[in-house]
């Protein structure tokens, strides 16, 4: 018999003898008040007049919400500045994800709306505060003259971009694991199982090793699960995933706020070679990549609250 | 003005859950005064259950099942568990966990040992556990439930969920070598 079957039926003989212990009916002294029988009255049989919603309606209307969401979404995330980084960081390519925003942008921002010919844009306002710039789009004014900018506000990237996301459509070269690395499965974060179920949305963290076993994570409803294969290579969603990859990392991030609310490192990594940016930690390195519910700007800027610094890896 | 939601849809599913209403109510009350040793405390917890009986009554098979009849034991405990917690009278429930105590546990050892002992064994080491590391294993292995769902459930945060769930394991896992020996 399955472990697990065991301890379920176990479980179950449990509960029953504890249920058999409860007292016949006839024993228990106890008349429903009447505040209790309204309410049990109303869930059985509903009144008419205060059915306001049936299931129908709601799945309708929830619907509707998914909908503006996932049009509305992209035009909060567009509309805001990234104004976590130093501009000129950014733009060259070496962003060091200082925590100390308000630093880089008086340290970074003046110099480099004013371009270098002291000309602005017509978006930005003639102050000397920096927070006037926060949130207009200063793309072309950059001191070293380049055309180049950062794709830091559209979502839209192209696939040879190392700030690719998950949208791209062109599939990912082959890696080879640059030094091995076991995964250990008493690192398995306790109660996550072994489960390939239905997911929804997810982003993904790995390393590539000759480990035994390949781990997806998964964000589902604002945590994290975890589902251990040992398949093949696939293609989900336009991102690769290998097999025999072991984890090195977890994220739970609250859906709603995309706070960072838990998160491990495990104690080996190995380099990752691929077209998304790569973040260090004590010697770690993984990869993270954000998708259509989280972009790779939340990403970043989540990395950056745990002290993560991104590098660029070189092909 | 109070809004109330059509959960049940069918007529089919509204006798089942008359059926179900009229056969444990007083059981589940029963179970949930043992734990708030309130009245009024307790019919909002049996309430709660029903609510939540009401959602999935059509994953309910027979009414008359042990199954079944634990399953609605089990919602109205948890909801006056959860009650409980919320009225920040923590008691036997909800003890914080040590935080240096030593929780390695060994996952492949805990199976080997469960492989050998019969489900009767294992089922009474279950109802010898304390309190709040029963309720975390039954839900765990009856529900397969993830430590956040039981944290939603039980109102605890998730990470006393997953150490109890580790300590519950252990527990289990010693009495089950002491029942061999």
């Amino acid at each position: 018999m399955d472990i697990k079957e065991k301890l379920r039926l176990a479980a179950l003989q449990a509960e029953t003898e504890a249920v058999a212990l409860i007292p016949p009916d006839s024993e228990i002294d106890w008349t429903p008040s009447e505040a209790f029988n309204e309410k049990m009255n109303e869930l059985i049989e509903p009144k008419p007049k205060k059915r306001l919603f049936t299931i129908r309606r709601l799945s309708i209307f929830a619907a509707a919400v998914a909908v503006l969401a996932v049009f509305c979404i992209p035009v909060f995330m567009n509309s805001s500045e990234n104004t976590d980084g130093d501009p000129e960081h950014i733009h060259s390519g070496a962003f060091y994800g200082d925590h100390d925003n308000a630093s880089d942008i008086e340290s970074g921002y003046e110099s480099d709306i004013l371009g270098s010919n002291g000309q602005h844009t017509s978006d930005i306002s003639n102050s000397d505060s920096p927070d006037d710039y926060i949130g207009e789009d200063i793309s072309g004014d950059y001191t070293d003259g380049s055309d180049e900018s950062p794709e830091i506000d559209d979502g839209s990237v192209p696939c040879d971009d190392k700030y690719a996301d998950s949208s791209c459509e062109e599939a990912l070269p082959p890696v080879e694991a640059p030094k091995p690395f076991f995964y250990e499965p008493g690192y398995l974060p306790e109660g996550y199982t072994h489960s390939d179920s239905a997911v929804t949305q997810y982003f993904v963290v790995r390393t590539y090793s000759n480990g035994t076993d390949a781990v997806r994570l998964y964000y589902i409803n604002g945590e994290a699960d975890f589902s251990v294969f040992d398949g093949t290579r696939n293609n989900y969603n336009n991102l690769d995933y290998y097999s025999k990859v072991p984890m090195s990392a977890y994220f739970i991030i609250d859906e709603s706020t995309h706070e960072l609310k838990e998160y491990i490192f495990f104690p080996d990594g190995v380099e990752w070679n691929q077209n998304n940016v790569a973040w260090n930690n004590s010697g770690m390195t993984f990869a993270i990549m954000g998708n259509e519910n989280i972009s790779q700007e939340e990403i970043e800027k989540i990395a950056a609250s745990v002290n993560l610094e991104p590098k660029e890896l070189t092909e | 003005m109070l809004i109330y939601f059509a959960l049940i849809d069918t007529d089919g599913d509204r006798d089942k859950f008359v059926t179900l209403y009229e056969k444990y109510k007083k059981k589940m009350f029963y179970t949930a005064y043992s734990v708030l040793n309130d009245t009024y405390s307790a019919e909002d917890a049996v309430h709660e259950a029903f609510i939540a009986i009401a959602r999935n009554i059509d994953k309910i098979g027979d009414t008359d099942s042990n199954e079944t009849a634990a399953y609605v034991c089990r919602a109205a405990k948890n909801r006056a568990i959860n009650i409980l917690n919320a009225k920040k009278r923590e008691a036997e429930y909800g003890r914080p966990l040590n935080e240096d105590e030593d929780i390695a546990f060994d996952e492949p050892e805990f199976e080997r040992i469960c492989a050998e002992c019969e489900v009767s064994h294992i089922a009474e080491c279950i109802n010898r556990l304390q309190a709040p590391y029963r309720e975390v294993i039954v839900l765990r292995y009856l529900d397969d439930m993830s430590p956040h769902d039981i944290s939603d459930v039980l109102g605890r945060k998730p990470e006393t969920v997953k150490k109890q769930l580790l300590r519950g394991r252990k527990m289990l896992k010693e009495m089950l070598m002491g029942g061999r020996g």
